[in-house]
């Protein structure tokens, strides 16, 4: 089951994404990942501790996330990537675009740096 | 192959010459512990001086050899790895019986069937990878680094001293000096880098030697007194005893070769994990040519007189918690013990350090035995089975110190062999259960997965399942189940399976393990998933759904070791993924 739970930390929006994204999960994070990605236009941390499994329907997502953030001139950094969740994002070529951080607390000092 | 982050030497590496001398002593300073059993052989039989020391020398001088040989050997010799011999009581009782019926040299000859019964049984344990398992392998180191943290708590409690080393000393003081050994120890491992850290065992000896003689434990006029009457140099004479053998003792003696392999098994399977961050499953050659050096050391054991030898996880672990594994210092260390084995004066020296201080060295090295062994464990899935022989075999195995008499008694003669020691206890019952639990273990699985009624986290769960089962690495199931998951969503969302003849959209699949290799074929009528080498770009994902069946094919191909997709004239397809175990 996906669940999708946001807070803002030092005044970045932190989004923590649970559960497998699979087709089906990935329709409906799309529907609520968006709408913040619009509210916030700065950019935001995706925590992405929870995910065991991403599909190619939910890296398709990610890229539209990242595509909308790059638009807005804002940052998108990923955290707590799980090791084959990390494998996968290198074998397809989306570690570069993406700054991966082992933790909220590291992506929230990164963001800070910049 | 991988080194490890803590190793800074590592196999093939030539330390600087300091380094290699500061090492090859710190192994000679533990190995001496071990010397103490030929004190104790010496005494219990009445030999006398000449002969004691004679026997010291024989065995350093084998001992010398056997690493050599067990590093740098050739012609199917040696382990390849930096696995010193030290000197085992485990003989003791079968040579007590060889000397009541022939003597001395009854007692050494007899020795040469031990190191026979070692190179066969090498040959025979390569052929059983089935049961020298990872689990199995574990349960042996565990159990080194137990009865090794024992036999060093035992020499603070006094309980060998009088026999090993003659001084019986309180056991707060006892207590203290361990302390300020063992605290230098963890200190110097812990907290320095470079040479300091590479010498931590004998930065602690020699402050513990220190403390032991400004706190009245170590007098200087009694040191020169018991070095006195001992030569500077002398040459040993060869054979000691001579030899005689009887038939009648060959089941007794082919016991003892029994426990010292199993023994020698966990010691080489140590050496392998410490040198491979990447280490997977014993390998049994190097498990083999390391059984035969001790096999051949125990046979030169026999024709000269020497006591017997097995390998040592202790100096396995010193190697690896000083950072230095370097099959180099098998040289020096090699090249020493035969020097000092002309040396009666440094050799006698040993039996001067006080007890508590090598009992602290020992503890210092179970720590490291014991972890590897945990590690070596935990690297494996486990199911029940698993978990049920690995923790009785453990249980068995502490049960040996409090017990083994009445093991002794109780038992039928033929089990004598795995109640010499705790490790060789423990080995057996794993190696026993692991055996026992084969049956109805099935190395191929089916089952039939309804499209419509089943989720991916049945798949996963039956992954799962059979991972746990066959003991495979967490990381290849995770893999496999990560590719299998994405080729069962691939197949339904793009409607690749179709209805058989019974109108039924099925998937059936079977895993297929056999010990290298975790393989998942999936059965199903339909059309195959495309799989590619290259993913589609970013902005073909984007604009172009279909892109998203040429991710899919792309990231199984690349989550697999090895990918077979094919479809025959009925419509039958079939994808094979293989994972590399």
């Amino acid at each position: 089951m996906l669940e999708v739970t946001s807070y803002t930390r030092d005044g970045v929006l932190v989004i923590v994404i649970s559960g497998k994204i699979d087709s089906t999960a990935s329709k409906e994070l799309e529907k609520q990942l968006m709408p913040l990605i619009d509210a916030n236009q700065l950019g935001l941390i995706l925590d992405c501790s929870a995910i065991p499994y991403i599909s190619s329907a939910g890296l398709r997502l990610f890229l539209m996330a990242a595509k909308k953030v790059k638009a807005q001139n804002g940052l998108i950094y990923l955290s707590g990537l799980q090791e084959t969740m990390l494998d996968v994002f290198e074998i397809s070529g989306f570690t570069k675009l993406f700054e991966i951080h082992p933790s909220v607390e590291l992506a929230l000092s990164a963001f800070q740096g910049n | 192959m991988r080194k490890p982050d803590s190793i800074i030497h590592w196999l093939d590496s030539i330390p600087p010459p300091h380094h290699s001398f500061l090492n090859a002593i710190q192994q000679i300073a533990f190995l001496g512990v071990y010397m103490g059993v030929i004190r104790l052989y010496a005494h219990e039989m009445n030999l006398s001086l000449d002969d004691f020391q004679n026997l010291m020398a024989t065995s350093l001088i084998i001992s010398g050899l056997g690493v050599i040989l067990q590093a740098y050997g050739r012609f199917g010799l040696g382990s390849g790895y930096f696995c010193p011999l030290q000197v085992t009581p485990a003989a003791f009782s079968a040579m007590t019986a060889a000397f009541a019926l022939g003597g001395l040299n009854m007692a050494f000859g007899m020795l040469i069937v031990v190191g026979l019964t070692q190179m066969i049984l090498g040959e025979a344990f390569k052929r059983m990878q089935a049961v020298f398992t990872v689990e199995v392998a574990g349960v042996a180191v565990v159990m080194m680094g137990l009865s090794l943290g024992t036999r060093g708590l035992n020499l603070l409690a006094g309980e060998h001293s009088q026999s090993l080393g003659g001084q019986v000393y309180a056991i707060g003081h006892s207590a203290l000096l361990m302390i300020i050994t063992l605290g230098a120890m963890i200190s110097v491992s812990v907290w320095s880098t470079g040479w300091l850290r590479l010498s931590s065992a004998i930065a602690g000896l020699l402050l513990g030697i220190l403390s032991a003689f400004f706190l009245g434990d170590i007098q200087l006029h009694d040191l020169f007194n018991e070095l006195q009457g001992i030569p500077l140099l002398k040459t040993p004479k060869i054979p000691v005893f001579g030899w005689d053998f009887d038939p009648s003792l060959i089941p007794s003696f082919m016991v003892v070769g029994l426990a010292l392999s199993l023994h020698g098994f966990g010691a080489t399977a140590v050496a392998q994990r410490f040198n491979d961050a990447e280490w997977k499953r014993p390998e049994m050659r190097s498990v083999c040519r390391g059984l035969r050096v001790e096999g051949l050391s125990n046979i030169l054991c026999g024709l000269l007189n020497a006591m017997p030898l097995t390998s040592s996880a202790g100096a396995v672990s010193l190697a690896a918690a000083t950072g230095c594994t370097s099959r180099h210092i098998a040289l020096w260390l090699g090249g020493l013990m035969i020097c000092f084995s002309f040396v009666p004066k440094i050799t006698s020296g040993w039996f001067l350090i006080p007890l508590p201080i090598t009992g602290a060295a020992v503890v210092f090295l179970s720590i490291f035995t014991l972890m590897a062994g945990i590690q070596m464990i935990c690297s494996r899935m486990l199911d029940n089975r698993k978990i049920i022989a690995i923790g009785a075999s453990i249980i068995l195995g502490i049960s040996h110190e409090p017990l083994q008499h009445y093991y002794h008694q109780a038992l039928p003669d033929i089990f004598h062999s795995i109640t010499l020691s705790s490790v060789a206890l423990a080995t057996s019952c794993a190696c026993f259960l692991s055996l026992v639990f084969r049956i109805r273990s099935r190395t191929r699985m089916r089952k039939c997965f309804i499209v419509s009624l089943s989720t991916l986290d049945d798949v996963i769960d039956f992954l799962e399942q059979q991972g746990k089962a066959w003991g495979a690495r967490p990381n290849v199931v995770k893999r496999a189940e990560y590719a299998t998951w994405q080729a069962f969503e691939t197949l339904v969302d793009h409607h690749l399976v179709e209805p058989d003849s019974e109108g039924i959209a099925k998937i059936n699949m079977e895993t297929i393990y056999d010990e290298f290799c975790f393989t998942i074929v999936m059965q199903y009528q339909g059309g195959i998933v495309p799989l590619n080498l290259r993913p589609p770009s970013h902005e073909q994902l984007l604009k172009d759904d279909s892109a998203l069946i040429l991710m899919a094919g792309y990231l199984i191909q690349k989550l697999a070791d090895k990918v077979h997709a094919r479809l025959d004239s009925t419509g039958l397809a079939e994808l094979c993924l293989t994972f590399k175990d």
